[in-house]
């Protein structure tokens, strides 16, 4: 599927390896482009204008103004040029709106675009794309990296467009006025590049220590916080001050070094300013003497022209040596975008697909067999059938396929051989949106969203009145618990807000499928520790919620396998035994050795998954 | 308004003036690069007049020698500026996060709840940064331009005062112009901060919460959500472009017009003959290097506030007195006998007593359980004891001494405690292990650590005693968080201990595990249990009930069975709900001793 995670962290060095060529993603963002070719043509129309007023301006000071018309008593002549003078600086200055307000519309509009495109795509890709990748990654995707395309590439191309210009024009105009001056003058230009160059990276690698630098800090403080209760009780502050010290004190170094840096580089560039300059001077002095450069008037003027343009090389010259960096950091933003984009969901509803009409809960496995990859299969052949109502327990070693089966039901996957009927119908033909709306999903890692409890209750079907949600908290027993916090049904959870255990949001959870009503109800049984009391609680909503549909359980707990209706035991992708609690342990095979095994031994799977390396 | 940023000036002021020589070095070199910068235009003035009147060659060399050379003193002068302002800046935020986090880690546990992490660790770091920013930046410039400005302006004056005049009230534009685009712009920036708080916000949640989107089939609802803060993100970035695109071209359009009013008044007089082109060479490049200084005006005042209000925050913490404090004259307790006693102790926020008249006494070697719902009461009793907190009333005795008379430091150097939310710390396990002892050796790690059943898996992690666990390292499951917990209080080999474990397992090998670790750790000391644990409540020596802040029964298991009271039906429900559990339980336990039984026949 070519997906891989090289890069957690937007890069910015050189080491992030891209994989699709600069052409490829270029031409990809310039089709983003396209609706604006109006602002486009204004914004490039408005570079050129600003790029030739910026290099007018010198040459009418020194050439024009001084040596033609000051030094030559011409007042009418002056008062001309002043006003020529003005109306460039007027076009530069209309010039200069219409190009950063049109970047700026470009730019914000290729970034509200892109990121309702990644959003969207989001919401189509299946299950599997979620499985691979890691949520802080795809958000930095979205947010970080978008707004690293947009600054370089919007604002960078157009920058790098003019710097290129104006470079070009500046040296045609010095050339154009006189050529050994203008040579002399070139003589800075390798040593600015040379700096350019050399501060750039140094600029580079100080904010890079500076950053990993504060981040180590802030992770200090955040565990010696987090931490509070162990420090104090086993009076460990003096170490924790200690060890916070010198990451602050490592901070303080590396924001010396980026001073540094930054402090020898402006006194660098003002030197080599002034060495461009006093060579113009000289050299151009020495023509002078030599009459080489015309009149007196026309020395003088051409000699403050000259030192200006001088002046102005440095800025482009700067910008163009960094462009290859800025651009790069865009194209691999650009690029992790595009990788998202580029994966195809895959499952989509077939052209043909229906609407399901309202459930009974019937539901038959065919001979279904899966894999998540096509060559080991996860699914054996499987075949079953469940009547409407029943309440059926999956029980089995952690990998057997409980979960897999369930998730081909929702039609999170597809299967690769056989089929799955709900009431008959083929899930491949039914609309997907149609047959989740009837279903129900309880999950063992519970999610809530930021928002009232009501609002986390009500997700499921927004057009409940508050009635309904409290009267689905009430059947779970959610109801006391949300009464007694501080604003009822109306206090916030989630960030900011008030924090529930693991068993009130499971109840939580609850009251939002029952509320749903589904024909069909899919439960993960939790088996994080919670407190007793609120054990029982879950207990007795769990059989409410069972009621009256068909019910598919991934089972943990003793209790709800001894009261299903039916037991499926999995094993190995295959359905071994099945029957209920009695009849199975009567049976003496795989249910009654898992009995022991699950309910009465270590399972040694435990402690293999829970050592297991967090993503 | 005007009150509250002096305060803070002052306070700021102390660690200025802990460094006054710096500050005193870094004036007098901007005073050099003033000066320096005023005189280089002026050698720029006579280039022009030796061109054009004297035509010496050698003047010239001499001329062009003298601005490389300033250049290069200039250069050398403004390094050892920056640096030193940087370094004095610097150090600086670095004192005052120290001060910050010494501050914070002497808080007592009211000042956690009622602060939030994220807001403490970014007044620590961002709002700390942020006066390092002011002094390191604005504060320089401020200096920088005052002179800049005094010695230009003056210079100027010199030249032509009505030509100054004129130049000055162009250049004041640039200083409104740039006033305006502040006052405009930070609301915008700040109500586009907020949106894209949102933005990320909206997608981490349909991304960490995508299973229950797609279960409920509400792709189009999260779509929508998703769609409000682009657009409001979109079109809050959009104002602040065109503000951008209104204010900023405008400042080069005014140094434009400001060049060409010099250059047709100077050409006047240098026609009339009043004035040399040198002159308004040099008067020009006057006029032009005071642009930035009136662009800069403006950023150093708002930079100067949101410092003031950073200041403000971070000096809030620095000064936070703990509620805690060791008395002036508190006593060093050297050893322990573990005698604990709450004589009617009160305690509470405000007007709501959390506490109410609590009674007990706890012999050395006692083991009492605490029991009852949720907020009864029972944490509250062991952050009292643990000194988290101070009593409202009546008091609190260990071996007699009250226990506020006792120094904090040496008080919790005796308790052990195994807390219900367990923080392990970001390091390897022998390192969190050793947490309270950290000189303590690999053999006593291990011993501890067999004692709490936790040897066994963590010899089985990637790397041992050495894998890096919490935060950013290996997860480990609930139990196995607990039994290091246990392992780290056991190494410390406390006379008190302290576990609050309010959790019952709902799985059969913690449970198992941890009953195995709790029967170790609670001999030869006196012990306070908070749990649902039937097994561990039937064991102590005395058990109490509360319930509203209050202690309603106290007896241990048999007795307290026999009054049929609230022990009673409480203990009901935990038995019922832990019925399987502890049968499992008790079945493995069996089939543990058979084994070990038979290995026993086969080995010897």
């Amino acid at each position: 599927m070519g997906w891989h995670f090289h890069h957690r962290h937007p890069p910015l060095e050189k080491t992030a390896e891209r994989r699709m060529p600069a052409r490829v993603i270029f031409m990809r963002l310039l089709k983003y482009l396209s609706p604006y070719k109006g602002w486009i043509a204004a914004v490039v129309l408005s570079v050129i204008v600003t790029s030739i007023t910026d290099i007018a301006s010198p040459y009418i000071l020194g050439r024009e103004i001084v040596s033609r018309y000051i030094l030559r008593g011409d007042l009418e002549g002056l008062k001309a040029i002043i006003a020529i003078f003005i109306g460039i600086q007027v076009a530069n200055w209309i010039a200069n709106t219409v190009r950063m307000y049109g970047l700026g519309k470009i730019g914000q509009s290729l970034l509200f675009r892109i990121r309702e495109k990644v959003f969207e795509h989001l919401q189509e890709l299946s299950f599997s794309f979620f499985d691979r990748s890691d949520t802080g990654d795809l958000i930095s995707r979205v947010t970080n990296d978008t707004d690293a395309i947009g600054e370089a590439f919007t604002s960078g191309l157009i920058q790098v467009a003019s710097d290129i210009l104006i470079l070009f024009m500046t040296v045609a105009v010095m050339f154009s006025i006189n050529v050994q001056l203008s040579l002399a003058s070139m003589i800075v230009v390798p040593m600015i590049v040379a700096i350019a160059i050399i501060f750039n990276s140094k600029f580079r690698a100080a904010y890079q220590m500076q950053r990993t630098r504060i981040s180590n800090v802030t992770s200090k403080l955040q565990e010696s916080i987090s931490g509070i209760r162990e420090i104090q009780s086993f009076t460990r502050e003096r170490d924790a001050m200690k060890e916070f010290r010198n990451a602050n004190l490592e901070n303080f170094q590396a924001n010396l070094r980026a001073t540094k840096v930054w402090g020898t580089f402006f006194p660098t560039i003002q030197l080599m300013q002034a060495i461009g300059i006093s060579i113009v001077i000289l050299y151009g002095g020495w023509l002078s003497l030599n009459g080489a450069l015309g009149p007196v008037e026309d020395a003088v003027g051409t000699l403050i022209t000259f030192t200006l343009y001088v002046g102005m090389f440095f800025g482009p010259i700067f910008d163009l040596t960094n462009f290859y960096n800025t651009i790069q950091s865009a194209f691999a933003a650009a690029e992790r975008i595009f990788e998202i984009l580029d994966v195809e969901p895959e499952i989509k509803d077939s052209k043909d697909a229906v609407e399901i009409p309202k459930v009974r809960g019937e539901i038959e496995f065919r001979n279904v067999t899966f894999g998540y990859n096509s060559k080991q299969p996860v699914l054996h052949n499987i075949s079953f059938h469940i009547k409407p109502k029943e309440t059926i327990a999956l029980v089995g070693p952690t990998g057997a396929g409980k979960s897999t089966i369930v998730k081909l039901l929702c039609r999170f996957y597809d299967p690769q051989k056989g089929q799955i009927l709900i009431d008959g119908y083929d899930i491949k033909k039914i609309k997907r949106r149609s047959l989740r709306r009837q279903m129900g999903i309880v999950l063992q890692e519970t999610f809530l969203f930021s928002g009232t409890i009501m609002d986390n209750i009500r997700y499921g079907r927004p057009d409940a009145s508050d009635e309904m949600v409290m009267a689905a908290a009430k059947l779970v027993g959610a109801h006391e618990f949300i009464e007694r916090l501080p604003d009822g049904y109306n206090t916030k959870i989630g960030e900011g807000g008030a924090g529930l255990s693991a068993g009130q949001k499971q109840l939580v959870a609850f009251a939002r499928a029952l509320l749903r009503n589904p024909a069909i109800l899919i439960l993960d049984e939790a088996t994080s520790s919670i407190d007793p009391y609120t054990d029982l609680l879950i207990r007795k909503a769990m059989k409410l919620l069972l009621k009256d549909r068909t019910s598919i359980i991934i089972a943990h707990r003793l209790s709800t396998v001894r009261d299903a209706d039916r037991i499926f035991v999995i094993d190995n992708g295959r359905i071994v035994e099945e029957g209920n609690h009695e009849d199975l342990l009567r049976k003496g095979g795989l249910y009654s050795r898992l009995y022991e095994m699950q309910f009465k031994e270590p399972s040694a799977e435990a402690i293999a998954s829970s050592s297991r390396k967090r993503k | 308004m005007l009150n509250k940023p002096m305060a803070f000036i002052s306070k700021l002021a102390r660690y200025i003036i802990r460094r006054w020589h710096l500050l005193i070095f870094m004036i007098i070199c901007t005073l050099l690069t003033t000066y320096i910068n005023i005189y280089i235009p002026r050698l720029g003035g006579q280039v022009i007049k030796n061109i054009l009147e004297a035509r010496d060659f050698n003047a010239l060399v001499w001329l062009v020698i003298q601005i490389v050379g300033f250049t290069g003193v200039l250069g050398i002068l403004s390094f050892l500026s920056r640096y030193t302002n940087g370094y004095f800046s610097q150090k600086i935020v670095y004192e005052i996060r120290n001060d910050a986090f010494r501050s914070i880690q002497r808080q007592s546990l009211a000042f956690f709840n009622k602060t939030d992490t994220g807001q403490l660790i970014s007044r620590a770091t961002t709002d700390a940064e942020r006066i390092g920013r002011f002094l390191g930046f604005q504060f320089r410039m401020l200096i920088e331009t005052s002179f800049l400005l005094v010695g230009v302006v003056a210079s100027m004056v010199m030249i032509d005062l009505e030509l100054t005049c004129i130049s000055l009230a162009l250049l004041s534009l640039i200083l409104v112009n740039f006033s305006l685009f502040g006052k405009k712009i930070r609301p915008v920036i700040s109500e586009s901060r907020g949106h894209f708080a949102r933005l990320t916000s909206v997608l981490w949640e349909s991304i960490s919460g995508i299973r229950i989107v797609r279960a409920f089939a509400m792709e189009d609802y999260e779509r929508e959500k998703f769609k409000k803060p682009n657009d409001a993100y979109y079109r809050s970035m959009m104002k602040a472009a065109s503000l951008r695109a209104t204010f900023i071209p405008i400042t080069g359009l005014i140094g434009g017009l400001m060049i060409a009013t010099v250059s047709w008044i100077g050409g006047l007089r240098i026609i009339e003959g009043k004035m040399g082109v040198d002159t308004l060479y040099v008067f020009s490049y006057y006029a032009a290097m005071l642009t930035r200084p009136m662009r800069l005006i403006g950023m150093i005042w708002t930079g100067y506030q949101r410092m003031a209000a950073a200041g403000e925050r971070v000096f809030q913490i620095i000064e936070a007195e703990p509620e805690v404090k060791d008395k002036p004259n508190a006593i060093e307790l050297k050893s322990l006998k573990g005698h604990i006693k709450f004589e009617n102790v009160y305690f509470g926020y405000d007007k709501k007593p959390i506490l109410k008249n609590i009674n007990l006494e706890i012999k050395p070697g006692e083991t009492v359980a605490l029991l009852g719902p949720t907020g009864s009461g029972k944490s509250t009793i062991i952050h009292l004891l643990m000194r988290f907190y101070d009593v409202t009333s009546g008091r609190i005795l260990i071996d007699g001494y009250d226990i506020r008379d006792i120094k904090i430091r040496s008080l919790r150097k005796h308790i052990g405690v195994v807390s219900q939310e367990i923080f392990l710390f970001n390091k390897s396990v022998r390192e969190n292990i050793s947490f309270g002892k950290p000189d303590a050796s690999m053999e006593d790690i291990i011993r501890v650590a067999k004692i709490a059943q936790a040897h066994d898996f963590i010899v089985k992690l990637p790397n041992g005693y050495d894998t890096v666990i919490g935060e950013r390292g290996i997860d480990l499951s609930g139990g196995q968080r607990q039994r290091i917990a246990i392992a780290r209080a056991l190494l410390l080999d406390p006379k008190i201990l302290i576990l609050d474990d309010s959790t019952s397992s709902v799985d059969v090998d913690t449970e198992y595990e941890i009953q195995k670790a709790l029967s170790a750790l609670l001999k030869n000391r006196t012990t306070i249990i908070i749990t649902q644990r039937i097994s561990t409540i039937r064991n102590a020596d005395k058990i109490v009930v509360m319930d509203n802040g209050e202690i309603i029964e106290e007896g241990n298991h048999e007795s307290l069975m026999a009054k049929k009271g609230a022990y009673y039906r409480l203990y009901q429900t935990l038995y019922e709900a832990q019925k399987e559990v502890l049968e499992a339980v008790e079945a493995r336990k069996k089939l543990e001793k058979e084994k070990l039984i038979l290995t026993r026949d086969g080995g010897e």
